[in-house]
């Protein structure tokens, strides 16, 4: 998906930025997701945006070095999408970012597509992050249901066989049939994680 | 993160061999900007230990590289040379340097290290379907106007969301056929 963008904006002045939001990272917070997008911004364009140069400037004269601001960070980030013709925000996993913080990353997110019309939002989670979805942005979210279809499974599974088996273990009857039932069971289900136990 | 205007930059440019060497040392997403390492060979002579001491600056220059290959490229052509000076005079900062103490200062995550793990695991083919609905098709080329600006994909535990990947690559025309 990120890669489909990524070849897109070689094209022209496109950008893309991506988080995976994970249980077990560090620091999960609207911050510290909304600082990673900046970063991946501002790395993109050069020279780097004046705002972003004097805050960078202003912090080094505060006492250790001060860190940014929600609020700072998005009138940085709408500045510096502004100078794009198309951004795309990837941000994977919305089930994994802590409930309590979630809000502030639904508001946040609004009030950047709401400044920047050319900001297009990716987003990935469980059934019941789609609820959320829905309030934050009314009208404004298409839903596609994922779900491993069978054809996936197999073209995945074809892979493993020709890939991973010893020749005098597999015959092709053994192989239609896993190429058969597999994909038929789990389609729907399946997971990634367990394909090494094939 | 791939602004490519300066792309077409890296070919000729005199500091092409600092550019290079820059390339191959970090993973670069992108085919088109992957450099053989062969091009290590047109480094000027330096001194044994000249990776040694610029080593810490290799280490900030190296996320800057995965995030914008293309942007970066360029600012690291920079980067390498004054690391070099940098040798011999500490306190010569340059702008390339001053970039990365920016995108550092910004945030401390490297969300496209994880993305490059992921793409190693997936499978290219697999999840084409998706960029084949409507639903991609409007959300990604779609005019800004009256767009819907969200594209949210739901599905159980482990169907494979984050792997998401697709081959198919998107006319480059498009783009501009959305915007007119």
């Amino acid at each position: 998906m990120i890669d489909t963008l990524c070849d897109q904006a070689d094209a022209s002045n496109i950008a893309v930025a991506c988080v995976y939001c994970d249980f077990n990272a560090r620091e999960q917070s609207a911050t510290a997701l909304f600082g990673a997008l900046l970063k991946q911004v501002v790395s993109a364009l050069e020279p780097i945006p004046d705002q972003v140069q004097k805050a960078f400037g202003d912090s080094k004269r505060g006492v250790g070095g001060r860190r940014l601001l929600l609020p700072d960070i998005l009138k940085m980030l709408s500045k510096s999408l502004s100078c794009l013709r198309r951004v795309f925000i990837c941000i994977d996993a919305l089930d994994e970012f802590p409930a309590k913080h979630r809000p502030e990353l639904w508001e946040s997110l609004q009030q950047i597509i709401l400044k920047c019309t050319n900001t297009r939002l990716f987003l990935t989670g469980r059934l019941h992050i789609r609820g959320e979805v829905q309030k934050y942005f009314p009208g404004s979210a298409n839903m596609l249901r994922i779900s491993s279809g069978a054809r996936d499974i197999r073209l995945y599974l074809e892979m493993k066989l020709r890939r991973e088996f010893e020749l005098d273990a597999m015959d092709k009857e053994l192989e239609a049939d896993i190429l058969r039932i597999i994909p038929e069971v789990v389609s729907g289900t399946y997971v990634f994680s367990q394909d090494d136990e094939l | 993160m791939h602004l490519l205007d300066s792309k077409v930059a890296l070919c000729n440019t005199n500091a092409a061999k600092d550019v290079l060497v820059c390339c191959s040392i970090s993973t670069s997403p992108s085919p088109s900007t992957a450099i053989p390492v062969s091009y290590l060979d047109n480094l000027p002579n330096l001194p044994e230990n000249a990776f040694n001491e610029t080593a810490d600056t290799f280490e900030e220059m190296n996320p800057v590289a995965h995030q914008s290959p293309a942007i970066s490229i360029t600012s690291n052509c920079g980067n390498i040379t004054d690391s070099f000076k940098n040798v011999s005079n500490k306190y010569d900062i340059s702008i390339a340097d001053e970039k990365s103490a920016v995108l550092k200062w910004l945030s401390p995550l490297e969300p496209r290290e994880r993305h490059q793990t992921i793409g190693m695991d997936r499978m290219s083919g697999v999840g084409d379907w998706l960029l084949l609905t409507n639903e991609f098709t409007r959300w990604n080329q779609g005019a800004d106007a009256g767009a819907k600006h969200v594209l949210f994909c739901y599905g159980d535990p482990g169907v494979g969301k984050t792997y998401l990947r697709y081959g198919w690559q998107l006319p480059l025309n498009s783009m501009d056929e959305a915007k007119q």
